[in-house]
């Protein structure tokens, strides 16, 4: 066989295996799920990622094709006894494939790397300190063991499971957990590592306790979203569900007004309406007071822990509600 | 038969051939003893431990309440019957129930030394888990000297008149038998590891079944959120810690000895006492699963780990990991020393099979990253019974250290798991395309290169943990810089095939699926190298997906395929072909039936680890979970076709693939000592096509390596000494 015909045959069989590739990972809908990616940061993560699979698909072409080719031209017949080719390589195309991959890598690290820079883009050009951004709308996101709090600096009231966010306006997600837990008998222990992660917004950041960690990102549209709980933390981990509710801002504006008024005591429960609720349904969501203070996420009184025990299921999305049994 | 039964056989055969009356009352008295016994022991962990004894495993399986005090009972019931048959002949004798009989000993003489510590010091005198601890130590002491793996270096330390070097006693199996007991000999541990790794592999894929039971639907369906936590802890530390990692170690070790013409591995006591103190880490393993499954993850994350709810049986993880890290590098240890010190004259390194270059590495891998992990787990277990605070946030301890700590083992392990399999898959790939391996330098180095990253890459296992940018980018560079020694390899594999003639023997397929399966989990790890679609899909079913493709993609077929590869070797019969090929296709298909869906599901939001999921990935879940129950059954196939063959299989000759490297130039199986005289090593290892294809010489039966054709007279054997 001449090497012409060689690389045509070749050249063929990497169309076929790339057309083939690319047919089969076109099939599922990679980005659909809850009507599609919910955040300007999340496009950029969902572009990256659909470059990364059409840059997988060539790369695996390149050996399908090879193995094609191998596996039709170069069998041995069923009695052949001989050997191959007698050689060690070829110094120039193991430079070349050295070489090509590494640029190659870099390439993707760099694009990668100005995704990164633009996804954070909000938190650098905010001051860096949590609750000291230049006036970015920020919510404190605290998991515990096994439920969600999202705290509203700006009124000193958290909400839990559920929260509420304007539409088309950066937030800024200061992420923890919990210092202290309670254990099946009443007592304390500590608590562990959550993952805050809405998956429509492409963005997850986990919750370490002792830690503040910040993220944010930009809803473009109304709804609601799920959130789940993306670190292993016990028995009751698969039940850290959530929801986000993106509503316009002057809705937005009007509930938070109610919910600063809905609870001054730290050691109370009190509620505040969820403008998400189902048609015809009127939900509320729990709430507590929320002190600006890092101690205050140590302090797990009784009536919180009440609060939770009453209160989580019954602010849990109706569809989430038999999982629980 | 060991040097301890020798001195006690004159006694023991009397207490063997005592009159068959008093032999069953015996029998019957030692049966109740160790049932009580381990009654006791259950209760003791069950009681003081605080544990819901509905946690147990065989309830959770459904098998009904009340089976498993059964079956502990039995435990100790079994070997009592056993010693109150058979007397003084097994107590003292080296098998598997003194073992276990030395094992509960030494587990009760530690708990009254600690009870009489506490006592002295004036502290509360029953604390379970310092019993726990210490009482493991005593039963993998027990254990060990109840196999007989310690018996002439104790007596050695005695004082006594021992020759650790020349005692051969207890090396080689004569009978089926031999196999339960301590050896010494590479190959018989070698099989004692890969049967021993596919009972293992067997119990982990179990559970991967009750998990996909468990997932098939929405909604809970017999299990609750503990228990699938269990599961999949189980899962994945029995699939990492008793199947991945020592199913190389194992094939190792039959085969690395034979492949650098060593007459045995270095330490074969050491290689002996490695494999059993796997076993004591299995045993261990099993303990916590019946005392209530450990249930944070094989990568036991603090605090999770560290919360009291499950302290008893993360503290039982937390030994099995210290006894699998002793046994990992007592083995690597072995290892390198008897690739750098025992190769035969004339092999230099660039002669020596690329599957020696994969283990040399992986050793070196293990000896400086296992230590890591043992630091971790021995963190978690000081703070569950020491009251040490290492990862108590409220007492000022950082969770975050654990997972440094913990990815600076846990990421090298990965080419640990890995890094063997690329051995086998050269070898594999050159004998079965008939041509020498493309580019034989480059694919030693990027071994090496690997290994040498994998050290610098840990915390992408961390990009969402909340680290500084600057770390997570720098991170991401050197991750993604790993595809290159990575892309090399499959590069030069697939190039080997060019101009070869293949054969499509099931080694060969193994390996050739292999190579898409890999470069699928390969391109997939470079998509999670990349910071930002690492933030979105980090613990989803994506990653899921990524490390199946490469664990079971990737290391789990290379395994297959060296087992297929060897197997005429080990055995001395050939397997059955077509059921092979049978094998590989179920596998292939399946998995990724399996697997390729779990990309989809985790860019659209399922998450790893959660018992439950949204409706709308009802659909495709159930194709999985049927799929997994088709690959269970496709592994069936495998299983008969291992023990068929092995029983049934036509004799294999000593080379039947016409290989050129040593292994193969002896009968199959090899000769007690391997070979009959020091093999002389002449040219490179994948001679294929070469004029005179030789790589290495060996002696025939009762004849010298000097005699042999190509070297007498021709002198060559001398001058390529030197260059060793």
């Amino acid at each position: 066989m001449s090497s012409g015909k060689k690389i045509f045959l070749w050249v063929t069989y990497y169309v076929i295996a790339f057309v083939v590739s690319m047919a089969l990972v076109s099939i599922p809908d990679w980005f659909g799920a809850e009507g599609g990616v919910l955040t300007t940061e999340g496009q950029r993560i969902d572009n990256l990622f659909w470059g990364m699979v059409i840059l997988s698909v060539a790369i695996l072409s390149v050996i399908l094709a090879t193995m094609t080719f191998a596996l039709i031209h170069f069998r041995a017949g069923p009695r052949d006894t001989g050997d191959g080719k007698y050689m060690h390589g070829n110094n120039a195309m193991e430079l070349g494939w050295i070489v090509v991959p590494t640029i190659i890598v870099l390439a993707l690290s760099w694009i990668s790397y100005e995704v990164l820079v633009d996804n954070d883009q909000v938190l650098a050009e905010g001051a860096g300190e949590r609750h000291d951004r230049g006036g970015v709308l920020e919510v404190d996101v605290i998991g515990f063991q096994y439920g969600w709090e999202f705290a509203y600096p700006e009124v000193g009231v958290a909400t839990l499971t559920n929260y509420v966010i304007p539409v088309d306006e950066p937030v800024v997600y200061n992420v923890t957990a919990r210092k202290y837990g309670m254990d099946p008998d009443g007592g304390v222990r500590p608590d562990v590592i959550h993952s805050f992660w809405v998956p429509a917004s492409r963005i997850k950041q986990d919750g370490v306790p002792g830690y503040w960690s910040a993220r944010s990102w930009t809803a473009e549209r109304t709804g609601t979203f799920d959130i789940v709980c993306a670190e292993l933390c016990g028995a009751l981990h698969y039940q850290m569900l959530g929801e986000v509710c993106v509503v316009e801002r002057g809705v937005y504006d009007a509930w938070l007004v109610e919910l600063g008024e809905a609870t001054t005591d730290s050691d109370t429960a009190g509620s505040v309406s969820y403008p998400c609720s189902p048609e015809g349904e009127e939900q509320t969501l729990a709430v507590r007071s929320y002190q600006n203070d890092d101690e205050l996420l140590g302090i797990f009184t009784e009536e919180q822990g009440l609060l939770l025990e009453s209160t989580l299921e019954a602010s849990m999305p109706a569809a989430k509600k038999d999982t629980s049994a | 038969m060991s040097t301890t039964t020798t001195s006690t056989a004159p006694a023991a055969r009397g207490a063997g051939h005592g009159t068959p009356g008093p032999r069953y009352v015996g029998g019957l008295i030692g049966f109740l003893i160790g049932y009580a016994v381990s009654h006791l022991l259950l209760r003791l962990f069950q009681g003081w431990g605080g544990v819901d004894p509905s946690y147990t495993v065989v309830e959770a399986a459904g098998i009904g309440a009340g089976l498993g005090p059964i079956i502990v009972g039995l435990m100790g019931g079994v070997p009592g019957l056993v010693a109150g048959l058979f007397g003084r002949r097994v107590i003292l004798g080296s098998n598997i129930f003194a073992a276990w009989l030395w094992a509960v000993v030494g587990f009760l003489i530690t708990t009254l030394i600690v009870i009489g510590v506490r006592l002295a010091f004036g502290m509360d005198p029953i604390s379970l888990l310092p019993i726990v601890t210490f009482g493991s130590l005593g039963a993998y002491l027990g254990m060990t000297i109840g196999i007989g793996a310690l018996g002439p270096w104790l007596r050695f330390l005695a004082g006594g008149d021992v020759d650790l070097a020349g005692d051969h006693s207890q090396h080689g199996a004569k009978s089926w038998k031999d196999y339960f007991g301590f050896n010494t000999d590479h190959k018989v541990i070698g099989i004692q590891y890969i049967v021993f790794n596919f009972m293992a592999m067997a119990i982990g894929g179990m559970y991967a079944l009750f998990m996909r039971a468990e997932l098939a639907q929405s909604g809970m369906q017999f299990m609750d959120g503990s228990t699938y936590n269990g599961a999949f802890t189980v899962h994945g530390s029995v699939m990492l810690f008793f199947w991945i990692i020592p199913i190389f170690a194992g094939i190792g070790n039959y085969v690395i000895p034979l492949m650098v013409g060593a007459a045995d591995m270095a330490f074969p006591r050491l290689n002996g006492l490695s494999f059993w103190t796997l076993v004591a880490a299995f045993l261990t393993s099993v303990a916590a699963i019946l005392v209530g499954m450990y249930e944070a993850g094989w990568t036991a994350y603090a605090p999770l780990s560290t919360q009291s709810e499950i302290g008893l049986q993360q503290l039982l993880f937390a030994l099995t990991v210290q006894f699998v890290g002793a046994s990992s590098i007592m083995t690597a240890v072995n290892f390198i020393v008897t690739i750098v010190g025992m190769r035969a004259p004339g092999m230099t390194m660039w002669r020596m099979p690329l599957f020696v270059w994969a283990n040399l590495t992986t050793s070196f891998l293990v000896v400086l990253g296992t230590p890591f992990i043992g630091g971790a787990q021995l963190m978690v277990l000081t703070d569950l019974t020491m009251n040490t605070q290492f990862f108590n946030p409220i007492l000022g301890g950082d969770p975050l250290a654990y997972q440094h700590v913990f990815w600076f083992y846990s990421h090298p392990a990965v080419y640990i798991m890995m890094l063997p399999g690329f051995g086998i898959v050269s070898d594999v790939i050159t004998t079965h395309a008939r041509k020498t391996i493309f580019g034989y330098k480059a694919l030693a180095i990027s071994t090496v290169a690997i290994g040498f990253l994998g050290f610098a890459v840990w915390a992408h296992h961390m990009f969402t943990s909340g680290m500084p940018d600057w770390f997570r980018v720098v991170m991401m560079f050197l991750t993604m810089l790993i595809a290159v020694p990575t892309g090399v390899k499959v590069l030069s594999w697939t190039a080997t095939l060019w101009q070869g003639r293949i054969h499509m023997r099931t080694p060969m397929l193994f390996v050739l699926g292999f190579l898409f399966m890999f470069t699928v989990g390969g391109v997939t790890g470079i998509m999670l190298a990349a910071v930002p679609f690492t933030i979105h899909v980090h613990d989803s079913y994506f990653v899921v997906a990524h490390f199946h493709y490469v664990l079971f993609g990737g290391s789990t077929m290379t395994a297959f395929a060296g087992i297929y590869h060897w197997y005429p070797k080990i055995t001395g019969r050939m397997y059955d072909e077509r059921l092979g090929k049978m094998h590989f296709w179920g596998l292939f298909i399946t998995q990724n039936l399996v697997f390729f869906p779990m990309h989809w599901t985790g860019v659209q939001g399922m998450v790893r680890r959660y018992a439950d999921h949204p409706e709308r990935f009802d659909t495709i879940n159930m194709v999985m979970s049927i799929g997994a129950i088709v690959m269970a059954a496709v592994t069936l196939i495998f299983f008969y076709n291992m023990v068929n063959s092995w029983r049934r299989g036509p004799k294999a000759t000593g080379n039947p693939w016409n290989s050129h490297t040593l292994e193969w130039q002896v009968s199959s199986p090899p000769p007690l000592f391997n070979f009959y005289d020091v093999p002389r090593v002449l040219d490179e290892p994948y001679p294929f096509g070469a004029a005179e294809p030789v790589h290495g010489v060996v002696a025939e039966k009762g004849k010298r390596t000097a005699d042999h054709p190509i070297l007498a007279g021709s002198g060559a054997g001398t001058s390529q000494e030197q260059q060793g």
